[in-house]
């Protein structure tokens, strides 16, 4: 067996520290001999093995010799080479181990922890040891921390995306300003920026040599300076009232609310009484009291007066209206049955005849006024000069009574109080007197208006005759006549009339015929007579309207506009080229087949005045309005619709109510003169802001970030 | 030769009894009763008519600077009150209601870069070319104290500008890059940068007051998050912006006044694409400021000219301009949202109007005089 050997002092310096090579570059070839004369020494050496750590195992000694030896052939190569330093390696173990040059070049592959567990399995003892390898094995490596530059952008993208977040709570607010009406900013109250003398005092000095002295002035006169000039407890029992004042004031409450309970009880007593006696010995003295009052009002305060009596009449009409002093109540046929017998019940009865006779007596009211009287006078004024003495015969002034007049008059002309007029709608008194007053027109009037119609109809008669082209117009003027004059035909004719007259008629009906204006035929009653002289009157109109513009034909110019704007429309345009595919020659006549437009009006193009037979509306396109049009939909409008709608909406007073106008022209923005507008705040519009202050946190976390920051970064990192 | 004589006809204009009305010539001629679509329509063209006529929109100028108005601030809690910086290192206080200076003080050698005011109104703070950070009380010295700053912080590089926190005692300033400091603290509680270049300016959202938003000199607009002490997101548009300014309503809604004539409102969440492009400027775009309605903004450009901007139109509502106003470096739109301050190059400040045709003074009440002329009229009719 080798002796075990010792390692080289000198070496294991050269080896392990190597930063000292350069201080020792030139004690190097001298020490290598001197180790060379070492080694050969050590195999003379006695077996020391007790001083010194061993290596592990016995096998490994005989590598460990041949590997001293390959290094000591290095050492002497490394002598002369340039490669002299080598990298170290740690040969055996040692007490002076260094951290830094671990190496495991010997066993020539890494340590792994399994092969270490594996040593350990026979080991009983080593139970804890296991389980605590096993732990580390399970957990896994740490990984490489981010560098600098990634780090910070993702703690900025955290930030960001967290200050974003923060700021999100405010889009509902700035969205409701935004489309607000209007912002007024002078609601909230500021407080009043007059600090109270004291607190101006708490920190003032007297500077000045005039301050000074009225300062000491003050101190003379034993006046307060600094002090408060009023303590709070003070103020506070400025304010109180006094005991005496309270409890007075208490025992008022107390005595009111006694009070209002007392009467309560009372009146729910009363009312539980059934007793009929009692209710009406009741309601006699109140009826008394009622009357005393009342005469004594008279006296003091007439118009008062005026108003109870008011109240008595409301009251008897009340009991006129209900059933209550007839006879046929149960209580009346029960007194009628005892009346013979009971002189009390037969009073009583009486009594109640009494009251009835009093509350059913209608009461004679005179005329209203003056005026009426006065009309009514003219009126029979009018009738005697007509010769009218049938109606005055009857009563020496008729008109005096009205209630008479209403109702001889329908009797005496039962022909007229059926036919409505419709010019008079009024109170009855007036209808019937026209009534009258026409029954003696007609007469007199019919004849020279029906004259009238019949001479009005004979030209239109031979006009007709003459040429349906003029016709054909004369209609659609009379129509667009009819239209202007502000009374729509609504009622047929009815067919009474005389045949001249109905002929005419035809012939109008004829001519809306024309025009296709469909008027709607409403069926009139049994009212011939009136209704045609209304019709007459109106013809009459029209005609003088037709003679008055004779000379100017307005409507025919219209209508021949009207005609030039529809054909400047229609793009029907002659692209023939004439002599085109014909024969051609003296005498030949180019044939309309063959000489078809080739442009044709599209189908779906319609004018939009195609119904409107009195109106032009052109479909150009206006290049001068076309400037004032809204390019863009303006912000909050979503359709076209809604905007065109609000535009077409005047703002002016002229065309609005006042409050309507106040509130369409309402500012935007309402601000006052002098007030402070401060930043919005989180208070203010109802959120909560944080109760620390930016300052604060920034002190209590340098770098601002949280665990779940972290977490959040170590996410974002993965990613 | 036939003379033409106007002639009238009696019948028309004399009346035949004392009782009877008085007759009033009308003319019929459907052509002057048109209906109600022309009819407003002429309505609106003369009401858009008079608001021109009626149009001055200038109000005073605010002389007394000696090198030009390089920004403003307004005051917190005072209408009245408003600060500017000038480029010799001069801060002045003004009273608008007299129009007068109020309180002169030399903050800075070189520039006032930027200047800022507490949200209490107490005091103020301004940044300078000379790298420091200076806050001032707002009320001047006391009797027989001097003036000067409450603090001053020595920085190592030069502060472009500064911000204000809403509500906390912080504020944020820019440079080589965004600093947040507390009031109490000389040194910078967190520092932000994402890129190399210079920012120019900074601004916190006055609604969700963690947020910042700068731009900077490479073209891009950087927000950051105060409060996690990071920059959220860029933005690199095709030239320099050269401010941002919060829409003080809407919290996610920002605009930027950029170098290529155009401002862009972004909305913060998607700054892939501007929410509207505001076209009208012909030169650089130097400053913007929302109207506290937030409806509204103001800019200033070099092409000398000051332009309102509706929030949702790509042009503008209102163009100011003098013949002596030059280039326009700053421009505030004042808290009531009433009138409009700009700062020039020409030393000058300048107050105009936010709605030119607007009658701001309030309708003298029916005095004395007044009624009389009323019943002077009522006696001739």
């Amino acid at each position: 067996m080798e002796p075990k050997m010792r390692q080289d002092p000198s070496l294991k310096s050269r080896a392990f520290r190597p930063r000292e090579r350069k201080q020792a570059a030139t004690m190097n070839v001298t020490r290598n001999v001197e180790g060379l004369l070492a080694l050969s020494q050590q195999e003379q050496l006695v077996d020391m093995s007790n001083s010194y750590p061993l290596s592990a195992s016995e096998d490994e000694e005989d590598s460990d010799g041949e590997r001293k030896c390959q290094k000591l052939l290095e050492a002497i190569s490394a002598l002369g080479g340039k490669n002299r330093w080598k990298l170290a390696e740690r040969s055996e173990a040692s007490l002076k181990v260094s951290e830094f040059s671990v190496s495991s070049e010997g066993s020539g592959e890494n340590l792994v922890l399994s092969d270490l567990l594996g040593a350990a399995k026979k080991l009983p003892l080593l139970t804890v040891v296991k389980k605590q390898l096993n732990r580390v094995r399970s957990k896994k490596t740490v990984e490489t921390p981010l560098n600098k530059e990634e780090a910070e952008r993702t703690l900025r993208e955290v930030a960001f995306s967290r200050a974003s977040h923060t700021l999100s709570k405010w889009d509902p607010v700035v969205v409701k300003n935004r489309q607000a009406e209007q912002l007024v900013f002078s609601m909230e109250q500021e407080p009043s920026a007059v600090a109270p003398l004291e607190h101006m005092f708490s920190g003032w000095k007297a500077r000045t040599p005039l301050e000074q002295d009225v300062l000491n002035l003050l101190h003379k006169n034993r006046q307060p300076v600094t002090d408060p000039l009023l303590t709070p407890v003070e103020k506070a029992s400025l304010k109180a009232m006094s005991l005496e004042e309270a409890k007075i004031h208490r025992a008022e409450l107390q005595r009111a609310r006694a009070l209002q309970s007392y009467y309560e009880a009372r009146a729910r007593r009363e009312k539980k009484i059934k007793s009929k006696k009692y209710h009406k010995i009741v309601k006699k003295g109140k009826a008394k009291k009622a009357q005393k009052e009342c005469e004594h009002l008279l006296k003091a305060n007439p118009n008062v007066a005026l108003e109870e009596v008011g109240k008595i009449e409301k009251a008897r009409m009340m009991e006129r209206m209900s059933l209550k002093h007839q006879d046929g109540g149960k209580w009346a046929k029960s007194k009628a049955k005892m009346a013979k017998f009971d002189p009390e019940a037969r009073q009583a009865r009486q009594e109640q005849l009494a009251k009835n006779r009093v509350l059913t007596q209608k009461l004679q009211v005179p005329p209203e006024s003056e005026e009426e009287q006065e009309c009514l006078a003219e009126v029979a004024t009018l009738f005697a000069s007509e010769g009218m003495s049938d109606l005055s015969d009857n009563a020496p002034n008729p008109w005096m009574s009205r209630g008479d007049k209403v109702q001889t008059e329908p009797e005496q002309l039962p022909e007229l109080g059926a036919h409505e007029f419709s010019k008079s709608e009024g109170d009855g008194r007036p209808v019937v007197v026209e009534d009258i007053l026409w029954k003696y027109c007609e007469p007199r009037e019919f004849p020279r208006k029906r004259s009238e119609l019949n001479h009005n109809a004979k030209p239109v008669d031979r006009q007709t005759d003459k040429d349906s082209n003029s016709l054909k117009v004369l209609s659609e003027s009379m129509a667009l006549s009819q239209k202007l004059s502000h009374q729509p035909r609504k009622h047929e004719m009815s067919s009474v009339g005389i045949v001249k007259e109905k002929r005419e008629k035809q012939q109008m009906i004829d001519l809306q015929n024309l025009l296709s204006i469909k008027t709607p035929a409403v069926k009139s009653l049994a009212v011939p007579t009136i209704e045609e002289l209304e019709g007459e009157v109106e013809r009459d109109h029209r005609q003088l309207i037709k003679e008055a513009f004779a000379g100017d034909d307005v409507i025919r110019d219209f209508l021949k506009d009207k005609r030039e704007a529809v054909e400047a429309n229609e793009p029907n345009l002659d692209l023939t080229l004439p002599g085109w595919g014909e024969w051609v020659g003296a005498g030949l006549k180019s044939s309309t087949k063959k000489r078809r437009p080739l442009l044709k009006t599209p189908e779906g193009s319609q004018r939009k005045d195609k119904n409107l037979p009195n109106v032009i509306v052109s479909e150009k396109r206006n290049i001068l309005m076309a400037g004032h049009q809204v390019q863009v939909l303006p912000l909050p409008f979503t359709h076209y619709q809604q905007f065109e709608r609000t535009i077409q909406n005047p703002v002016g007073a002229t065309w609005n109510t006042q409050r309507a106008f106040q509130k369409l022209t309402i500012p935007k923005v309402s601000t006052k003169p002098g007030h402070i507008i401060k930043p919005i705040k989180a208070e203010n519009v109802g959120y909560r802001s944080s109760s620390r202050s930016d300052l604060s946190m920034l002190q209590s976390n340098p770098k601002g970030l949280s665990r779940r920051d972290y977490k959040q970064m170590r996410t974002c990192a993965a990613d | 030769m036939k003379v033409k004589m106007l002639s009238r006809n009696p019948d028309d204009y004399v009346r035949e009894t004392k009782l009877d009305l008085q007759r009033v010539p009308r003319n019929y001629d459907p052509a002057l009763h048109p209906f109600e679509v022309p009819r407003e329509y002429v309505r609106a063209l003369n009401a858009t008519k008079l608001e021109r006529v009626f149009a001055k929109p200038f109000l005073a100028s605010l002389d007394g600077h000696r090198d030009g108005v390089n920004c403003l601030a307004k005051h917190p809690k005072s209408l009245s009150t408003v600060l500017s910086g000038a480029c010799d290192g001069e801060v002045k206080i003004w009273n608008l209601t007299t129009r007068k200076c109020t309180r002169t003080i030399q903050a800075h050698e070189g520039f006032v870069r930027g200047i800022c005011t507490r949200f209490c109104g107490t005091s103020f703070f301004t940044v300078g070319d000379d790298k420091t950070v200076k806050q001032w009380k707002m009320d001047g010295p006391g009797y027989g104290e001097e003036e000067e700053p409450l603090h001053t912080i020595l920085g190592k590089t030069v502060y472009t500008g500064i911000d204000h926190h809403w509500k906390d005692a912080a504020f944020a300033t820019c440079g080589q890059q965004v600093d947040i400091w507390d009031e109490q603290r000389t040194s910078p509680v967190c520092s932000m940068t994402w890129g190399f270049d210079s920012i120019s300016s900074v601004k916190f959202n006055p609604i969700e007051t963690f947020l910042l938003g700068s731009c900077a000199s490479d073209r891009n607009i950087v927000l950051y998050d105060m409060r996690q002490a990071t920059p959220l997101k860029k933005v690199i548009l095709d030239m320099r912006t050269n401010t941002i300014c919060w829409n003080p309503m809407e919290a996610f809604i920002f605009t930027a006044a950029n170098e290529d004539y155009n401002l862009y409102t972004f909305d913060m969440r998607a700054l892939d694409t501007p929410v509207m492009v505001h076209l009208d400027h012909v030169s650089a775009v130097l400053d913007v400021d929302y109207s506290p309605t937030g409806k509204e903004f103001v800019s200033a450009s070099f092409d000398k000219s000051v332009r309102i901007f509706p929030v949702d139109k790509s042009q503008s509502r209102e163009v100011y301009h003098t013949k002596r106003m030059q280039h326009v470096i700053c421009v505030k739109w004042t808290s009531d949202s009433k009138y409009i301050m700009c700062g020039s190059d020409e030393m000058n400040i300048r107050l105009w109007k936010a709605n030119a045709s607007e009658k701001l003074v309030a309708e003298p009440s029916p005095g004395p005089y007044r009624e009389h002329l009323h019943h002077k009229t009522l006696e001739r009719v």
